[in-house]
């Protein structure tokens, strides 16, 4: 009896696993995963790039006119932790505030450009560039119904200014000396000095001032309801209805929402563990919307039910050197390095073709593309002579080797995170090593990898810099801000590329400035500070009830309030 | 009884204590700062000091312990870096969840285990013993993210039977049913390993108690095989088991590490593993003693409980 007794007990629990089975019919939640988490798949660089390009117009899809109702799931793959504005800055964070808040500018739909969102017009700048007028719309409201005044903008912005600030992103407003309401819907800021890029700054997220007015220091602030829980509220066309930690977002439609739409009721953001996770969710039909790591494309593509679409990323991939070290430090060389490298080989070979080779350490054809520049085509003969050119010979075995007889050696590092480039190092190093080089490709963790970056404990490294709309290559290769003075952590020096980016923060007139840019990234073309290797193509899953879809690589949910869906 | 009780309650503390310095200098030697500073190199040195500074990471390292030390014996854990909220109220917001999983998984492991491990030793050297011994070897040998991964890919996407993760149908009813729907995949794959070793564990000793004498008198005697392993044989057998199970408690919390990622559980394992990527190290070190806590208390448990059913131990 015994032994029947203990198959009966496993027959029980296998029938109760079928009962659980048999009772999922329930579970229609359609979560849509958007955006990666705080993926160090890219470092979240604004300040380097400068554009994006915003092609969202290629899954436009479309049936007839927006009806209202309805609801979709979005799968994220990362916690909100946050939602003070000025606290924590990762992707997911920003699809949350996207739908959330108002702003006073705005990424246009589909260039990679601003426009104003809450602000009347672009800012009135005075002739020295330190005085900054903006008019605020009158018919824009926070969720409480309070109307949205410049004190909210000037009180937000306050928020990066106060004395104990502990968010992601100091120094932010740092060029700001004074800002305030001087009329209801008038909002004035005087800089310190001239700041190319302050209207870029102001694309941030408006905040209730006659709510969180009443704490006094930042600590009270993150700590507050309005940072932690549901109570969040913000003016965009979403409002926050639940918010249940590491579960879920749930936004009910702002009926008084001040611009187009939105027609779809309920969009819900679900949390999911890891970027798998939310692969199987999209497979199973969970989510509605979710983006699609590139080495999982050809997996979504064979989902029914679904459409895959794919825009240009606002993003590049580099390899990087550290300029401190001899071996690097002939242009001669680094162009050969470059030559080597069969970069539409990686894009082709390991990246599926989901990627743009560039040029320049920016969107390739984007706003900050003069089409001026110097290319390094792959042909590993010219990276010979110019090597050879440089001292370096191929001895007897095939070994690089100078007139003192030692090898060209060095390492190349990356984080583990980012899979595909821990792959196309190996190819680099394999293309490298070729040459008679003797490379070493390291991959490691990210705070690990992060550490040695920003050390200059390194020879080259292989990164991505995920962009802003504005470009500032003064701050990433100038001389003057090798880091911890700004952000060139290669550590290049270059009289000329000086001279070229001196203080051109303070040039006030865009097209001068947009121009100085590109002059910057057609000389880093040529000289090679840094080898642009590629931009992303990204892709997002969207389901087929989703109409008048749009999606920029910028954004979790691409303007949802203009999406609607047909049950 | 009492007094081990107690002197092993006191020697707990010398135990954490030592547990937490070895855990606080691995933390702050990992290379890396807290993503509250790191993750944007655009900020400015001053802003990077002032942030460093804030934070106290300034500090000499025995500083900074000394700091942790005080604020955790009264009871203040600290705020979370990245979130800011309270590290108290994160683990309340889910360790119920790691809690029940962790209580499912030993649940399945301990109903499967003991009876798969008993049949493997009555039927010793047959075919059932060895097909047992196979799938207990591929339980203890498969990764459980490869297994929950494959779960996942055939049960939950390609039958449609379970949810793909999460604990419950997002704006659905809560129901019970609908929760344990959700628990049962990962409950089933964090059980595994164990599950596996478990069985084992009961083949071996239960393998041993009837080779004894006494189990021979009870069969002379003429009792029914059934009697004689189950009123015999079982409970002898099952004595080792109760420290082996008392040791398997922290498995369950390193395993849930990795589950609760795969089946998008909110639970500690998964802000354990976001907070180490990030550095949040109040969350880190608050995790860390949490989960040596449970270590020590599972071990005291089990051996308490040993001396319960053997009366022959005593201490």
């Amino acid at each position: 009896m015994g032994k029947k007794a203990h198959w009966m007990l496993l027959a029980m629990i296998f029938a109760m696993g079928m009962l659980l089975a048999a009772c999922n019919g329930g579970d229609d939640g359609v979560d849509t995963d958007a955006d990666g988490g705080t993926d160090p798949d890219s470092e979240e660089v604004e300040d380097d790039g400068g554009e994006d390009t915003g092609e969202d117009d290629g899954d436009t899809a479309d049936a007839g006119d927006p009806v209202e109702g309805g609801s979709i799931i979005l799968g994220l793959d990362g916690e909100i932790p946050n939602l003070l504005p000025a606290h924590v800055n990762t992707t997911q964070v920003r699809d949350v505030e996207d739908i959330l808040h108002a702003k006073l500018y705005r990424q246009q739909a589909d260039e990679l450009e601003l426009e104003p969102y809450v602000a009347e017009d672009f800012p009135e700048i005075s002739e020295d560039g330190l005085e900054y007028v903006i008019q605020l719309r009158d018919d824009v409201y926070f969720h409480d119904g309070e109307q949205v005044t410049a004190e909210d903008v000037a009180f937000t912005v306050g928020i990066w200014l106060m004395d104990d600030y502990g968010g992601q992103t100091p120094g932010l407003f740092d060029s700001i000396d004074t800002i305030e309401a001087t009329d209801e819907l008038e909002l004035t800021i005087t800089l310190s000095e001239p700041d190319a890029n302050m209207t870029f700054y102001l694309d941030t997220p408006i905040v209730p001032e006659h709510i969180l007015g009443e704490y006094e220091t930042y600590d009270e602030l993150i700590e507050s309801d309005y940072a932690q829980s549901d109570a969040v509220i913000g003016a965009g066309p979403y409002s926050l209805d639940e918010w249940v930690h590491g579960q879920y977002l749930t936004f009910a439609a702002n009926d008084e929402y001040f611009g187009e739409g939105p027609y779809i009721e309920e969009i819900t953001y679900r949390i999911a563990g890891s970027p798998d996770a939310v692969l199987a969710m999209v497979q199973s039909g969970e989510v509605d919307v979710a983006n699609i790591r590139p080495q999982d494309v050809s997996t979504a593509e064979t989902i029914d039910g679904y459409t895959i679409s794919e825009v240009e990323g606002v993003n590049v991939n580099f390899m990087g050197f550290n300029h401190e070290n001899e071996l690097f430090q002939d242009v001669r060389v680094r162009q050969a390095i470059a030559m080597a490298t069969d970069r539409q080989g990686i894009v082709d070979g390991i990246m599926d073709g989901h990627g743009l080779v560039s040029h320049i350490p920016h969107v390739s054809g984007g706003p900050f593309d003069g089409g001026n520049n110097t290319e390094h085509p792959y042909d590993t003969d010219a990276a010979l002579e110019l090597l050879a050119e440089a001292g370096w010979e191929q001895d007897g075995s095939g070994q690089l080797v100078n007139e003192d007889g030692e090898n060209f050696s060095f390492s190349l590092i990356t984080n583990s995170e980012a899979h595909v480039r821990g792959e196309w190092i190996v190819a680099v190093q394999d293309m490298l090593n070729q040459l008679g080089m003797n490379v070493e490709a390291e991959t490691m963790e990210f705070n690990a990898y992060l550490e040695r970056y920003y050390d200059g404990d390194f020879d080259m490294n292989a990164g991505a810099w995920s962009l802003g709309l504005y470009a500032d290559p003064e701050f990433t290769y100038h001389s003057e801000m090798i880091y911890p003075e700004g952000g060139n952590m290669f550590r290049y020096a270059d009289d000329d590329f000086d001279a070229l980016t001196k203080d051109m923060s303070q040039i006030v007139d865009p097209d001068e400035y947009t121009q100085v840019v590109q002059d910057a990234h057609a000389f880093i073309s040529e000289e090679l500070p840094v080898i642009p290797m590629y931009n992303t193509l990204e892709h997002q899953a969207y389901s087929d009830r989703i109409q008048g879809y749009q999606h920029h690589s910028r954004a979790g949910l691409h303007r949802p309030e203009e999406w609607w869906v047909n049950e | 009884m009492i007094t081990y009780i107690i002197r092993r309650l006191v020697m707990t503390v010398p135990i954490l204590f030592g547990i937490s310095v070895v855990s606080f200098a691995i933390m702050m030697m990992a290379p890396g700062q807290p993503a509250i500073i790191d993750a944007d190199p655009t900020i400015s040195p001053e802003a990077r000091e002032a942030q460093i500074e804030r934070l106290g990471l300034d500090d000499p390292l025995p500083v900074q312990y000394g700091r942790w030390l005080s604020n955790m014996v009264s009871g203040e854990f600290g705020n979370s870096y990245i979130s800011g909220t309270p590290v108290s109220t994160l683990i309340a917001q889910r360790l119920p969840n790691t809690l029940i999983l962790m209580a499912a998984s030993a649940f399945l492991a301990i109903l499967l285990a003991i009876p798969i491990g008993i049949i493997s030793a009555v039927r010793q050297y047959t075919k059932t013993d060895y097909t047992i011994t196979l799938f207990s070897f591929a339980g203890v040998a498969i990764p459980n993210f490869w297994f929950g991964l494959l779960l996942i890919m055939f049960l939950s996407v390609q039958l449609g039977w379970f949810p793909v993760g999460g604990i419950q149908t997002i704006g659905g009813e809560a129901s019970i049913m609908d929760r344990l729907h959700h628990l049962f995949l990962p409950a089933l794959v964090l059980a595994t390993a164990d599950m596996a070793g478990l069985t084992r564990y009961t083949r071996t000793s239960m393998l041993e108690v009837k080779s004894q004498d006494y189990i021979r008198t009870a069969r002379a005697k003429g009792f029914k095989e059934s009697r004689v392993i189950y009123k015999h044989a079982l409970r002898n057998a099952l004595l080792p088991l109760i420290t082996i199970f008392g040791l398997m408690l922290p498995t369950f919390i390193g395993g849930s590490v990795v589950i609760e990622q795969i089946f998008s559980w909110p639970g500690i394992g998964q802000l354990f593993m976001s907070s180490v990527f990030q550095r949040d190290y109040p969350v880190i070190m608050i995790l860390t003693m949490f989960s040596a806590v449970l270590v020590v208390i599972g071990n005291l448990i089990a051996d308490i409980l040993y001396a319960i059913v053997d009366p022959r131990i005593e201490y």
